[in-house]
């Protein structure tokens, strides 16, 4: 066995051993002076390593306010809270165009019906057939369209407020390479 | 290295700045140390030192505690630290800077002079530690600095254990025979 696989065995021996365990390694140490000299080394290199002070930064590191107030309420809570409620807008806005349809569905044929019965209906203009039947279902139009604007009014809103918490995080967010990579040894 | 408490990084993760602020006093030499040792200076260690903590901060509320703190962070500095040194594109010839420095005695007396030896060995070594490839260099930092196990260690390096291991092994080979003037070339290895 050469002093150079003697030497790899040496340092594989656990950090602190004052004698090698492997006693193949022990031998050679009593006769190759090189290789005592590489294993007192090696006990030196463990006692500095160990006893090597931290290096310090030489003034605190500055957490400073602008850097704590980098992770503020809106952006701690923006994102959740946009996503909820543009899920919440988009789902009223559905169900009102769903019920919306819906309703209108069911209240055109009363409606057609009367028309042909009355025999005036067809006759007359179109705007004014309109303008009869809009008055007659004001009331669930004007609760549909209502449904929709709301609907429409918290869609827009929670996106605001998303687009406002992701344009303060943007600059601070990691890369996702730096999120998903790992360290390259 | 402290462990921060769980109700302290609860705080922070609530967005309690004056337990931050405790948290990075108790951290920050840690941190700066494996950033410098990372890096090998001292401006850069600090920006990344810096960067670190800044990532902590908005990162802390996904921390779910299902590793050690203090493992969750190293591994965040050393990604942050790798990253950059990535993008410096620096290339770190690694010279050996200066030749060993006389033979320990074996003599222990306190003399002045086989202090300033001893001194001047130990300096040795830690200015060898700084010219050692940074996958040996970050093993013998967070082992006998920040004093990890093997399984932190791979656990922040994403390495296998074995491979932890061996680079270890590797380092203090080639510190050892470094320091017995025995020649064995950092780039062999």
């Amino acid at each position: 066995m050469t002093c150079d696989h003697i030497r790899r065995m040496l340092s594989l021996e656990p950090v602190g051993t004052v004698l090698p365990h492997n006693h193949v390694a022990r031998r050679h140490l009593l006769t190759c002076s090189d290789c005592r000299r590489f294993w007192q080394a090696l006990i030196e290199v463990d006692a500095a390593l160990a006893a090597r002070p931290l290096d310090l930064p030489e003034t605190p590191l500055a957490v400073s306010r602008a850097l704590a107030e980098e992770r503020g309420a809106p952006q701690a809570l923006g994102r959740p809270f946009s996503q909820l409620a543009c899920l919440f807008g988009v789902t009223v806005a559905l169900c009102a165009l769903a019920a919306g349809a819906h309703a209108l569905q069911h209240a055109a044929a009363p409606s057609a019906a009367f028309s042909v019965a009355g025999g005036q209906a067809l006759a007359s203009p179109w705007p004014s057939a309109a303008s009869r039947w809009l008055s007659a279902q004001s009331d669930r139009v004007a609760q549909v369209v209502l449904a929709v604007v709301i609907g429409v009014f918290v869609t827009l809103l929670s996106a605001a407020v998303g687009f406002q918490a992701s344009a303060r995080s943007a600059p601070d967010a990691p890369p996702a390479s730096e999120q998903t990579q790992p360290p390259r040894l | 290295m402290p462990e921060p408490s769980a109700q302290l990084l609860a705080r922070c993760s609530r967005g309690d700045r004056q337990a931050f602020a405790e948290l990075v006093n108790q951290q920050q030499a840690f941190i700066y140390n494996l950033a410098y040792r990372l890096m090998g200076e001292a401006e850069e260690a600090r920006d990344l030192a810096q960067e670190a903590l800044l990532r902590v901060w908005q990162m802390l509320p996904s921390f779910r505690g299902e590793a050690r703190f203090t493992t969750w962070l190293y591994r965040l500095v050393v990604n942050l630290g790798l990253n950059r040194l990535a993008s410096l594109r620096r290339n770190r010839t690694s010279p050996m800077p200066d030749e060993p420095p006389p033979a320990a005695q074996t003599d222990l007396s306190a003399d002045p002079q086989h202090l300033e030896d001893e001194r001047e060995r130990r300096e040795y070594i830690w200015r060898q530690v700084d010219a050692l490839p940074e996958k040996y260099r970050l093993v013998i930092t967070l082992y006998y600095q920040q004093e990890r196990s093997y399984v932190e260690i791979a656990h922040i390096l994403q390495l296998p254990v074995n491979t932890v291991k061996t680079h270890l092994a590797r380092a203090r080979q080639m510190l050892a025979s470094r320091l017995a003037g025995l020649g064995e070339d950092l780039n062999d290895l």
